[in-house]
């Protein structure tokens, strides 16, 4: 099956916000529980940059947290989807059809109302770092490194990470071939849109 | 009156010694060609420049200014001393559903974005650098 067109998952974004937006006003939507539910595959690089692109177009606020990107529609976002609706939600509707046969927009809504908590967002961060150990064991490598990686463990259990001190970890980290995969998606985590703590 | 507000972004600087960190004035802005009316599908960081006569581009926007033919062309010196035309095209800035309209210099190896004087800073009332609370903000009137 064809993957969904980036523009257009933008658009199907704000569509959802916008239907949320009419039952619960208040309600902050988790961007990536929204990709799941879109069966977007991605890095959560990208998931930050489409929080970024949509918040900069004035179209959405986001709340930029570890492991998660919490986006509400503005008023100016309502303003885009009521003058292209129908234009989207024609699109929207096929797409539904297509990719999501087996539930209907009300089941796909629940999904997206089901709220990700802060610990769960920081679930695959742990995943990767566990990833990383163990191939760290197999490889046998420098005690040091796998200390690092500890305390980057330690740090993101923490309800205020210091990002500094996990940015010059993983700096450090990023001298290991090996690891170079889990490594640059540990980055993405940690980069928020205030901080580019990484060299 | 516009008021447009960003936070400073951290940025790492690589001593000798140890990396150490500095915030800096970034803003997030999406760019919109004026000649095509295409408008860029990312947002990228621009460092608010003061010490930028005009704002600059690099080829990270080539795509977005194919086919569009430059309106002028600039001389810029930078650090080195040494002098270069450059293509300027007319552009809008959109930040947080602001739009700015200015032109800007497009500089194919430029490693910055940059938001400088030229029809874009010396337009605001005030450009303001909250460094104490580490925030940005540009005034229009």
């Amino acid at each position: 099956m064809e993957k969904i067109k980036y523009t257009d998952l933008l658009d199907y974004i704000l569509l959802v916000l916008k239907i949320v937006r009419d039952r619960k006003p208040k309600f902050f939507v988790s961007l990536v529980s929204l990709m799941r539910v879109f069966n977007y595959n991605t890095s959560f690089g990208e998931i930050q940059e489409i929080g970024k692109y949509l918040e900069t177009r004035g179209w959405i606020n986001a709340i930029f947290i570890l492991g998660d990107v919490r986006i509400q529609l503005t008023t100016s976002g309502v303003i885009y989807i009521e003058e292209k609706h129908i234009e989207i939600k024609e699109k929207y509707d096929k797409f539904i059809i297509e990719f999501r046969k087996e539930k209907t927009e009300e089941q796909l809504l629940v999904d997206v109302f089901s709220e990700q908590d802060t610990n769960e967002a920081k679930k695959p961060i742990f995943e990767l770092i566990e990833k990383a150990l163990v191939k760290m064991k197999e490889k046998g490598i420098d005690l040091d490194f796998t200390k690092d990686l500890e305390v980057i463990k330690v740090e993101v259990s923490k309800n205020f990470p210091d990002l500094r001190l996990i940015g010059i970890k993983l700096n450090r980290l990023a001298s290991i071939p090996f690891l170079t995969t889990e490594i640059t998606e540990l980055k993405y985590y940690f980069s928020t849109p205030d901080s580019e703590i990484f060299s | 009156m516009i008021i447009v507000k960003e936070k400073y972004k951290s940025c790492s600087l690589n001593f000798k010694s140890y990396p150490k960190y500095v915030d800096m004035p970034y803003i997030r802005v999406v760019l919109k060609n004026l000649q095509t009316g295409k408008i860029d599908t990312v947002s990228r960081d621009f460092l608010v420049d003061t010490g930028a006569s005009i704002s600059i581009i690099n080829n990270k926007y080539s795509e977005l200014l194919k086919e569009t033919e430059s309106c002028d062309k600039v001389e810029l010196i930078f650090g080195k001393g040494k002098s270069q035309h450059y293509d300027v095209y007319k552009v809008a800035l959109i930040i947080k559903d602001n739009v700015f309209e200015t032109l800007v210099a497009f500089v194919p190896d430029c490693p910055f974005l940059l938001l400088g004087h030229y029809a874009f800073l010396e337009r605001n009332s005030y450009n303001l650098f909250h460094s104490s609370i580490k925030q940005t903000r540009l005034v229009r009137n």
